[in-house]
């Protein structure tokens, strides 16, 4: 198949195709919490509280021909992971209000066509493979509990 | 009888400038009547019983488990100006939301979070006359997923079979 009839083919199926992304990330506390574990929640606080201060965290990434996310720019890394773990050295129970915004998410159309362009570089003779710089940003307020 | 060479340089670029007038005044017109306000708006689903689909901006203060977080984006061209041809609306983006909290098992979504592109009927006009440069549109609902607990049955919620009959009743 030459590549201009590949590309066509190409340009075809991503036409087809949504222009939405979806992103999700693991559950965060239930209300009211269970047991001792760190509070995550995107409301309030369910108890009495000080607050201890201010995390923002920016998670980067690179995808990888439209099919694979390599690095921390996906939702459960940022907030379960970076900005838990700040949380945690700040002395906090939980974070609350957290906020979250993926700022650069793929559509199932910009993915076919990254795939398709690498596919297209490796029939041309060029090994490079399309990549794209992803970052997932978040904010939370860092509380103890009173009680 | 010698014929005298002529150009119509003058008159095309005369004309240049009538078309060209034309468009300027009709820009400073439209943006002189229209607004400077953009407005979007969408219904949201308001259930307030456990099972049926929830999606505020508040937190809950009933008893709920956390299913996740969810971001929703969809983005596209507008063309002309006003043709947004795949919906990057708040409406568009609203009526997504329903299947992807369904599927997560959960019944509402709250503290819901709202970005859009927003464009000035101004902007919108100018590109119009823009028509080959599209403007790139999108919007994101982020929020988190949540079922809320079934509330403790009422005494009129049992079913007369397994209420209790009193002693000595006939």
């Amino acid at each position: 198949m030459r590549p201009l009839h590949l590309l066509a083919l190409g340009a075809l199926g991503v036409a087809s195709l949504g222009c939405n992304a979806v992103v999700s990330g693991g559950a965060l506390s239930n209300s009211p919490p269970q047991g001792r574990a760190l509070y995550l929640s995107t409301g309030g606080s369910p108890k009495k509280y000080r607050t201890i201060g201010f995390v923002q965290v920016r998670g980067y990434g690179v995808q990888l021909a439209g099919v694979a996310d390599v690095g921390y720019a996906n939702l459960d890394a940022t907030i379960k992971g970076a900005l838990a773990e700040e949380a945690v050295k700040l002395g906090g129970h939980g974070v609350i209000n957290i906020e979250f915004l993926d700022e650069n998410p793929s559509t199932d159309a910009e993915r076919a066509e990254a795939a398709m362009r690498t596919v297209n570089n490796f029939v041309n003779g060029k090994a490079k493979i399309e990549q794209k710089d992803r970052y997932v940003t978040v904010t939370g307020e860092v509380i103890e509990f009173k009680e | 009888m010698a014929s005298v060479p002529t150009s119509n340089y003058p008159s095309r670029v005369a004309r240049a400038c009538r078309v060209a007038l034309v468009c300027g005044g009709l820009l400073a017109a439209a943006g002189c009547t229209s607004g400077c306000t953009s407005v979007n708006s969408a219904m949201l689903p308001q259930a307030r019983t456990p099972g049926e689909l929830l999606v505020t901006a508040e937190a809950l203060t009933e008893p709920y488990e956390s299913r996740g977080v969810l971001q929703i984006t969809r983005k596209g061209p507008i063309l002309f100006g006003f043709a947004d041809i795949v919906g990057t609306d708040l409406a568009a983006a609203v009526a997504e939301l329903g299947p992807e909290i369904r599927s997560r098992d959960a019944d509402a979504l709250v503290n819901m979070r709202v970005e859009q592109t927003q464009y000035s009927p101004f902007r919108r006009i100018v590109a119009i006359f823009h028509f080959f440069i599209p403007l790139p549109s999108e919007v994101t609902i982020t929020g988190e997923l949540v079922r809320r607990s079934p509330p403790a049955p009422r005494a009129t919620d049992v079913p007369a079979a397994l209420t209790p009959k009193p002693e000595g009743g006939t």
